[in-house]
């Protein structure tokens, strides 16, 4: 059953975000009252580099509409550079989920630094719109399985 | 899993006074939690972070035997450690705690309440899922060796070498140079008190020679650095000498009777002579000659000559010293390789190279010095005095094609520089500048002071140096031309005498030093610090500290006070004596390890090895910073970061999607 | 070898270029293939009017280039290298204005889908001229004189302020040369037309430059600086140095005769310095 795209329709949405940067910038937004819609579901990971393609993966089987990956600024990463190898990596995760029949704008990487709340309101705010466009995953249909 | 260990959860609402409550249902949230599987209680509270909140949390594990807990309050950044130990107070590992953040995500950036309500129950939901599969990790204590390696002997190395012995730490300075002293060693005066730098250097490094607590490693190099903080193993190569430090008086015969005359001077910028055996300069600490066995007609040519081991009294030539190695235990290390300034042939405009008269601001500094090749006396190459001079700023500074960057210093020099000329030689000066850049104490008042000494200054970058002559009376100078750009004319200055103002990069073997040390650099080269304000001395890598020009540029004032700081850093870790390893690491599952090597290259920090008998790769857990590329990277799972395991977070990623 | 060969407005009306250069190619057994139809290069002058404008006109011979089947585009005026890969670079950075440019060809039957290599005349020969074995020319002393657009900004081929490529090539055919500073001083270029005056100047310095250094020749490598600097020396009569094309230069090393290479052309005459024994 695949839900209609009307105004009431709300995508979940699953950010794997740096410990040291979004996560951050997403503490900022906090302290900063930056609102954006609530259907952002936030994982703290310590790096953007330990994001294991899987979690992606289960991430859009379990239905969610969208994933968003936030790390630090190239340059910046508390580990020197795991935002870069995780970068490498986003061509070979996005041909993977195509296979599964998700489209690629799906899943979106953004370098947001700590001391960037407002981005991170603005990346958040613009990224829900974006799935909202898109309507649900194509994964709804398939959860009878 | 066993009964004993059954998972008994404690998950606590924190209200968070008015910040989290009013927009947070979180009676609502408590309720619908305690209904969720091996939940045994689920409360809510004004204020856990509070000591009745943290009481609240040591009574129900202990008589409710909860063996979980989950509180959902702020950010973790802000409370996570208040309430590990407060887990732990209460006997549990502190491992078998989460939180979730329902203020800075949830009350504090959403309109809705209803909506609030909504995310913070999935999230906390999420967090008992996580906590679920928790399991007990342990941190580790490690000792740390009482001793401190500084590389690099310039003025940042040597007050860094000071400060830590004069706690009572022993210390090794490693320089590769014959002598200590760096760049320092060749200016005359500073700015903006007009200091010798010799007066006020020269004590310091026969300081540095005599103190008890220094091992003096001249002539050096850093060869290999093993080991992690508190306990690295680092090899020091002794290049040869030729000269046996313990025998050699210092009496300098050998380098007067030396035949090989006609050498270019390193520590003269190539402005004067020097022999095969030679002292950079006669302050040289220590006070022992070097062999340059390129030039040597024993070593280099192999031709007869030994007029040096002839003339030796005390027989401390040795014609076959062979390289040396010296492995030291070493808690902490400071890195002080400073800079080197920019050659300047590439900006062809400037002619430096191509116009015997075009000097670059360190050939001027030798020139100007009392111990430089014209004793301090400012002569051109024909012997006369120059009547007038150009100082260039900004050369190669502050220009998208060469550096990027204001290099700090060249401003403050080059008006030091217009100061000697006018007072030793009354020669006319002009500046040519993009901007003064005077911050610091007593800087501006040194600016307005050379500019009540006469000394002109335009406002422009040069376009160019040229011996074209306009009018046949300037025929032997060179014509600096550049735009005013405050009259908004194009200004064309013959003059005698060109000091190009040249910015200053990083050492040269930076880049080596770095793949050593495990040190990463940004674009331009320097060595990034940990972070840029709150920790400006430490590195990414724990026990490793930076001072001076490394870092990038500074001048002398602020490579002091950072090199102190770095020992101030250094000593801190030492006194403590121990250091505690983070709980947070990868391991490899050796019966899952398919011995692909793919973590190893993954490894920033070089914390895996592998194990050759059993195939496998294994984790240094003293190196590991637990970033988890290697999780990542493996192909069979094997290799996991402990508290961020696949069961962890995919059982968290399921929860929120329920 | 076969070239394809943007001449430029300059080039069969400059002093001797066009006779020395056919002379030197004929010689070398280089085949000059004009390109057919060629329109002006736009110069510096469109640029500053319309980018898809100036852009297209410098196109053109790009799609024209193509059709003739070449790789390469060769021409020997400093000013229609630099405009044509000023407009080659554009076309490679921008890919919106690479389709509105293609639209513009396709409307006039062109069709563009590669940028060729835009190349300077004084590249083919430095591959093409043998090493000098005569001593001819060796008391020959040449001023080499570049000009602002040769190595700026491209840099491609010298450092884009003190080049050296030409002082080697003059002395790997044969000549002697001297190291002087003018090598990239503005001639004036066009404006030498309209303030005549004031560019007189520029040109004048330049040749005393030369002079100064001990030069009894100055060789150019473009139409404008040469008529820039021969023509400043009509007015004025000290110093006197004739200007050749390095073509006519190259001509003579081969053993070509002065007159089938127009040196009889130049406005001070250079029968003095090249007879001299």
């Amino acid at each position: 059953m695949v839900k209609s795209m009307s105004d009431d329709y709300q995508p979940k949405i699953i950010a794997l975000v740096c410990n040291w940067c979004t996560y951050t910038a997403a503490d900022l937004a906090g302290t900063s009252r930056l609102c954006y819609p609530s259907n952002i579901r936030m994982i703290r990971m310590m790096c953007t580099g330990m994001i294991d393609p899987k979690y992606i993966l289960k991430a859009f089987l379990d239905g969610a509409d969208g994933v968003f990956i936030g790390g630090c600024h190239p340059g910046d990463c508390h580990y020197i550079n795991g935002n870069l190898k995780f970068k490498k990596r986003m061509a070979g995760i996005e041909a993977i989920i195509s296979q599964f029949g998700f489209e690629e704008d799906r899943l979106r990487l953004r370098w947001i630094g700590a001391s960037e709340g407002p981005e991170f309101q603005h990346n958040m705010t613009d990224f829900i719109q974006t799935i909202q466009n898109m309507g649900p995953s194509p994964a709804k249909g398939l959860m009878v399985l | 899993m066993t009964t004993q260990n059954k998972p008994k959860i404690g998950v606590y609402i924190c209200h968070c006074g008015m910040n989290i409550a009013p927009k947070v249902d979180v009676e609502e949230v408590a309720r619908y939690i305690q209904e969720l599987d091996h939940v045994t209680v689920a409360r809510d509270y004004k204020f856990m972070c509070s000591n009745p909140g943290q009481d609240m949390i040591i009574n129900d594990i202990k008589e409710l035997g909860l063996n979980r807990v989950v509180v959902a309050s702020c950010s973790p950044r802000m409370h996570e450690k208040t309430f590990r130990n407060a887990v732990r107070t209460a006997g549990l590992n502190p491992y078998y705690f989460q939180m979730a953040n329902i203020r800075e995500q949830v009350s504090w950036v959403t309109k809705d309440s209803q909506e609030a309500t909504e995310k913070a129950k999935s999230m906390v939901a999420a967090a008992v899922a996580r906590v679920f599969f928790h399991q007990p990790l342990d941190t580790r204590e490690v000792t740390v060796a009482k001793s401190v390696l500084v590389i690099g002997g310039g003025i940042a190395g040597m007050q860094a070498a000071l400060t830590s012995a004069n706690a009572g730490y022993q210390v090794s300075l490693v320089e590769r140079e014959p002598s200590i002293g760096g760049h320092m060693a060749k200016f005359d005066k500073t700015f903006p008190t007009l200091d010798c730098a010799a007066c006020i250097m020269t004590p310091k490094m026969v300081d540095v020679l005599q103190h008890p607590g220094i091992t003096l490693y001249t002539w050096s190099e850093v060869e290999k650095v093993e080991g992690f903080i508190g306990n690295f193993e680092v090899t020091v190569k002794k290049k040869p000498r030729y000269v046996d430090e313990k025998k050699c008086t210092g009496c300098g015969t050998c380098m007067q009777k030396c035949p090989t005359k006609k050498i270019l001077s390193e520590f003269n910028e190539g402005l004067s002579f020097r022999t095969a055996i030679y002292t950079p300069f006669p302050q040289a600490v220590p006070n022992v000659p070097v062999i340059d066995a390129t030039h040597c007609r024993v070593l280099g040519q192999n031709k007869k000559c030994g007029v040096c081991a002839k003339f030796c009294e005390t027989k401390a030539i040795d014609f076959d010293q062979k390289p040396e190695f010296v492995t030291l235990k070493i808690g902490a290390i400071i890195t002080a390789t400073g800079f080197q300034a920019v050659n300047p042939t590439s900006l062809e405009q400037y002619g430096y190279g191509r116009f015997p008269e075009v000097y670059t601001s360190m050939e001027f500094e030798r020139l100007n010095n009392a111990t430089g090749p014209t004793s301090g006396k400012v002569l051109m190459k024909n012997g006369m005095v120059p009547k007038r001079v150009a100082i260039i700023h900004c050369v190669g500074s502050r220009d998208t094609r060469h550096k990027k960057y204001c290099s700090r210093v060249c401003c403050m020099y080059s008006m030091k520089f217009a100061h000697l000329l006018r007072e030793k030689t009354g020669a006319e000066v002009w500046e040519f500048y993009i901007d003064i850049r005077s911050p610091g104490k007593l800087y501006e008042e040194f600016y307005n002071r050379v500019q009540e000494e006469g000394v002109r200054f335009i406002r422009g970058r040069v376009a160019e140096i040229t011996d074209m002559v306009e009018d046949p009376g300037d025929e032997g100078r060179l014509t600096v031309i550049a735009e005013s750009t405050l009259t908004r004319r194009t200004v064309r200055v013959p003059v005698d005498m060109v000091v190009l103002s040249v910015g200053l990069e990083p050492a040269r073997g930076s880049e080596d030093i770095g793949r050593l040390l495990g040190l990463s650099r940004d674009g331009d080269g320097w060595f990034n610090e940990l972070h840029a304000k709150l920790a400006p001395l430490a590195t990414p890598i724990n026990g490793i500290f930076l001072a001076g020009c490394c870092q990038g540029p500074k001048d002398i004032p602020d490579t002091v006070a950072q090199a102190m700081g770095a020992a101030g850093e250094a000593i801190a870790l030492l006194a403590k004596g121990i250091v505690t390893t983070q709980a947070e690491i990868s391991r490899i599952d050796p019966d899952l390890c398919s011995g692909c090597k793919s973590c190893i290259e993954s490894c920033t920090y070089s914390a895996i090895r592998f194990d050759e008998a059993r195939k496998v790769a294994v984790v240094n857990e003293a190196l590991c910073m637990g970033c988890g590329s290697c999780a990542a990277a493996c192909p069979s799972s094997a290799a996991g970061v402990k508290h961020f395991t696949d069961k962890q977070v995919m059982g968290e990623i399921e929860a929120l999607l329920m | 070898m076969k070239i394809c060969f943007y001449p430029g407005c300059s080039f069969a009306t400059s002093a001797g270029y066009k006779e020395s250069t056919e002379a030197v190619c004929r010689k070398l057994n280089i085949e000059l293939n004009e390109i057919p139809d060629w329109n002006c290069c736009g110069a510096t002058v469109m640029f500053g009017e319309n980018k898809l404008r100036a852009t297209t006109l410098a196109a053109r011979h790009f799609a024209l280039v193509q059709t003739m089947g070449f790789e390469d585009l060769v021409t020997g005026c400093n000013a229609c290298y630099a405009t044509l890969r000023k407009a080659a670079r554009l076309l490679d950075r921008d890919r919106e204005l690479f389709q509105k440019t293609q639209e513009v060809l396709h409307n006039l039957g062109l069709e563009l889908d590669r940028i060729p290599k835009v190349r300077h005349l004084l590249e083919v020969l430095m591959e093409a001229m043998p090493d000098s074995t005569s001593d001819k020319y060796k008391t020959l002393s040449v001023g080499a004189y570049y000009g602002c657009q040769l190595t700026r900004p491209d840099q491609e081929l010298d450092k884009g302020w003190y080049p050296e490529i030409l002082e080697h090539f003059l002395a790997r055919i044969g000549f002697s040369v001297k190291e002087h500073s003018a090598r990239t001083q503005c001639c004036g270029a066009s404006h030498a037309v309209i303030y005549k005056n004031e560019c007189q100047g520029l040109s004048h310095r330049i040749i005393r430059e030369i002079a100064n250094k001990g030069a009894q020749v100055i060789t150019t490598v473009c139409p404008l600086c040469q008529f820039n600097l021969d023509q400043a020396q009509t007015q004025n009569n000290e110093p006197r140095l004739p200007v050749t094309y390095f073509t006519q230069l190259a001509g003579l090393a081969l053993g070509l005769a002065p007159a089938e290479l127009g040196l009889n052309k130049l406005l001070v005459s250079a029968d003095k310095v090249l007879t001299r024994p």
